[in-house]
């Protein structure tokens, strides 16, 4: 089914919008929180909210690219459900990658004005544009997937070792690039 | 982590067509890792989401104990996340008066090359004299123990020299060195859902101070000799092009008294207390990266009549039947070993990653063997993460799981003379999670203990640290000032436990 006609089901209010998001997104849906929330159960949970959410939101909310749309929704629930289980001590999650993404931190005094999220986020897509398709693309599938050095590397050719280097340089390259623009976070 | 969460969140709102266009990129099926079973589980994750059942539990713990971190042992060193174990002390298969010993642990701190960002784990150089203080010669079989596990076992393979000259140990797994751990802690005491491997080194010593397990890793393996009941599935069709994630079921009542079912390939599946079970599938397609093998094994009394129904998708439910699916079922009597050998075969190759084991197919076997015997489906105290008889997850936790290896070697050693043993193994440090809020992020730790688990009295010991310019040292008791030069240091035996807890320096 079409992702409008999905969108569609969810306007006339028909539950089979659940399903069918759940049949052509949730192996997507999934995987984002399994690589922010390891444990399949927790992820599992994040899933259905996403798609309670959808309902929820849709009416009044048309998106424009379904899939993207859910995973954001999905990122954002198990970024919360993983600092309550920080919280609660229960195990580790996306800290590896939270930990990486320091190094993108740019270098610019604090004095300078902090930028919103929103904006931040519109460097970073900047940034993105600049670069070559495939470290755009496993920039992307690292940071915003989730997905795991082993995987990507399969998907570059390369060896892990390899790539970690590479996601090194880039996240270097971020800093870089939001430190030119004079971008304190 | 304030900023870094802000980084996660505005990588978040990045526009709509970068993320589209990164999601479209196929994965190459030649290059099919380790990592594949990840996906595949969360395939099986989604199956019992639509099916309403939940059945797979913590399935990934395995690549690192979960320690309570940051807190710390009597002797003040930490226990850690992520647990190493020790590094142990060289043994003889059988006590020997007539021999004495003296150690020297060197750690080597270099980076792995010059391509290399930071320092991980150290080469450790652990050297030994045997003295002979016999009149005759003497023939001695000799141990080296160190912890690890099959999935790593090529990196963590110590390389054993005896007066210089590289031998080729026997390779003795001892079992699973942990144990499990209910869903919900103190409020589950009973439960076996969660893997909780060893985290300090008392916990190795529980474990290897009577004997027992050292035993046990030279004991044979178990055979599998039972005869059971195979149903194989092959020749699958479907309406793919519409339905992609076409769901196969097989329905059928059993006395879970008398008979036990093992699953290979299979997603999902309902469960009744009266015994009726409707196992599924997704039938396999060109782009699905999982096992075209699938089967059901049957321990005991076998299943009788069974029905098959297909589905639109893993939801196994009413209206959502699909017509046009079939599947070849053929039934066959065979020996559990032989099955299980085929399994394992057909599992490495689909998930066992580039290097392959690194030992052999036969010596593997029996691993998963005994591992299926101690805690799993042919258990007679099943643990509840194998009681639904996904042997995937046997075999996998059989690789991935630590254990104590024994390398077993002979030394003659000549009248009134030495024997220099050296074992070099790159030891990976202990840790605790980045971004886990503990104060020790970023900090390695290595324990190494004195006489845990040897029969031999080790007259002198010494320790040595070797490229330190890419290290601090923040917490020892080994004694080594970085700062005055003191790099080589004696310890005392009488000490079990060392530790050396280093940084690497920006």
């Amino acid at each position: 089914m079409e992702d409008h006609e999905i969108i569609n089901l969810y306007w006339q209010r028909d539950e089979a919008a659940i399903k069918e998001t759940a049949y052509k997104y949730g192996r997507f849906c999934h995987s984002i929180a399994t690589n922010i929330l390891t444990v399949p159960q927790d992820a599992e949970e994040c899933v259905s909210d996403t798609y309670h959410k959808a309902w929820n939101t849709i009416p009044p909310e048309k998106p424009r690219a379904f899939r993207a749309w859910l995973g954001r929704i999905v990122r954002n629930l198990s970024i919360n459900r993983w600092h309550y289980n920080k919280a609660q001590k229960r195990y580790a999650g996306v800290e590896i990658l939270l930990s990486e993404l320091s190094d993108c931190i740019p270098d610019t005094e604090t004095t300078e004005e902090i930028v919103e999220t929103q904006i931040l986020s519109g460097y970073i897509s900047d940034w993105l544009d600049t670069l070559p398709d495939m470290e755009r693309l496993l920039f992307i599938r690292r940071y915003w997937n989730g997905e795991e050095l082993k995987q990507l590397a399969s998907i570059s050719g390369t060896t892990p070792n390899k790539l970690a280097g590479q996601m090194f340089r880039l996240r270097k390259s971020l800093s870089s690039y939001l430190t030119a623009k004079g971008v304190a976070i | 982590m304030e900023r870094e969460q802000k980084l996660f969140d505005a990588i978040t709102e990045i526009r709509d067509d970068l993320i589209e266009r990164a999601q479209d990129l196929k994965i190459n099926s030649a290059h099919i890792k380790w990592g594949s079973w990840s996906i595949v589980a969360a395939c099986a994750v989604l199956v019992v989401c639509l099916g309403g059942i939940m059945f797979w539990q913590n399935l990934f713990p395995f690549s690192g104990s979960a320690g309570s971190g940051g807190s710390g042992h009597a002797d003040d060193s930490s226990v850690f996340m992520s647990y190493a174990g020790p590094v142990f002390p060289l043994t003889l298969a059988e006590a020997d008066d007539k021999i004495s010993a003296s150690r020297n642990i060197a750690y080597d701190f270099s980076l792995a090359d010059e391509d290399s960002l930071r320092v991980w784990g150290a080469q450790v150089r652990d050297s030994y004299v045997l003295s002979n203080h016999l009149e005759q010669e003497r023939a001695i079989s000799i141990l080296y123990p160190f912890a690890g596990s099959f999935n790593e076992l090529a990196e963590q393979m110590p390389i054993i020299t005896v007066d210089g000259e590289i031998v080729s140990p026997t390779l003795h797994p001892g079992g699973y060195s942990g144990g499990f751990t209910g869903v919900y802690g103190a409020n589950d005491p009973d439960g076996s859902s969660n893997i909780r491997q060893l985290d300090s080194w008392e916990g190795y010593k529980a474990l290897l101070e009577s004997g027992s397990y050292q035993a046990g890793a030279f004991a044979a393996y178990p055979v599998l000799d039972q005869q059971v009941t195979v149903y194989s599935f092959t020749d699958f069709e479907a309406p793919l092009d519409e339905f992609d994630a076409a769901t196969q079921a097989i329905t059928f009542t059993i006395n879970p008294e008398k008979t036990t079912i093992l699953t290979y390939g299979f997603n999902g599946g309902n469960y009744g207390e009266d015994g009726w079970r409707r196992l599924s599938y997704f039938v396999p397609n060109e782009t699905r990266r999982e096992s075209n093998e699938k089967y059901l094994v049957v321990i005991g009394d076998d299943i009788g009549e069974y029905t098959l129904q297909g589905y639109k998708n893993g939801a196994t439910e009413k209206g959502n039947e699909l017509d046009d699916v079939s599947v070849t079922i053929t039934r066959t009597k065979r020996v559990m070993s032989e099955v299980l050998d085929s399994i394992i075969k057909n599992f490495l190759s689909m998930y066992g990653g580039d290097q392959g084991l690194a030992v052999s197919e036969e010596l593997f076997l029996g691993a998963v063997s005994e591992f299926m015997l101690k805690y799993g489906a042919l258990s007679d105290a099943v643990r509840d993460r194998y009681k639904f008889g996904m042997l995937e997850d046997m075999i996998i936790e059989t690789k991935n799981l630590d254990r104590v290896f024994y390398l077993e070697f002979p030394v003659t050693i000549p009248a009134g003379g030495d024997a220099s043993i050296i074992a070099s193994l790159h030891k990976q440090p202990s840790y605790d999670f980045h971004g886990a809020g503990s104060d020790n992020v970023g900090i390695q730790g290595y324990d190494m203990v004195s006489r845990l688990g040897s029969n031999l009295d080790f007259e002198t010991v010494a320790a040595e640290v070797t490229s330190i310019e890419n290290i601090e040292i923040v917490r020892q008791n080994f004694g080594f000032d970085l700062s005055s030069g003191i790099t080589e240091v004696n310890l005392d035996p009488a000490i079990e436990h060392y530790y050396l807890e280093i940084r690497m320096l920006n």
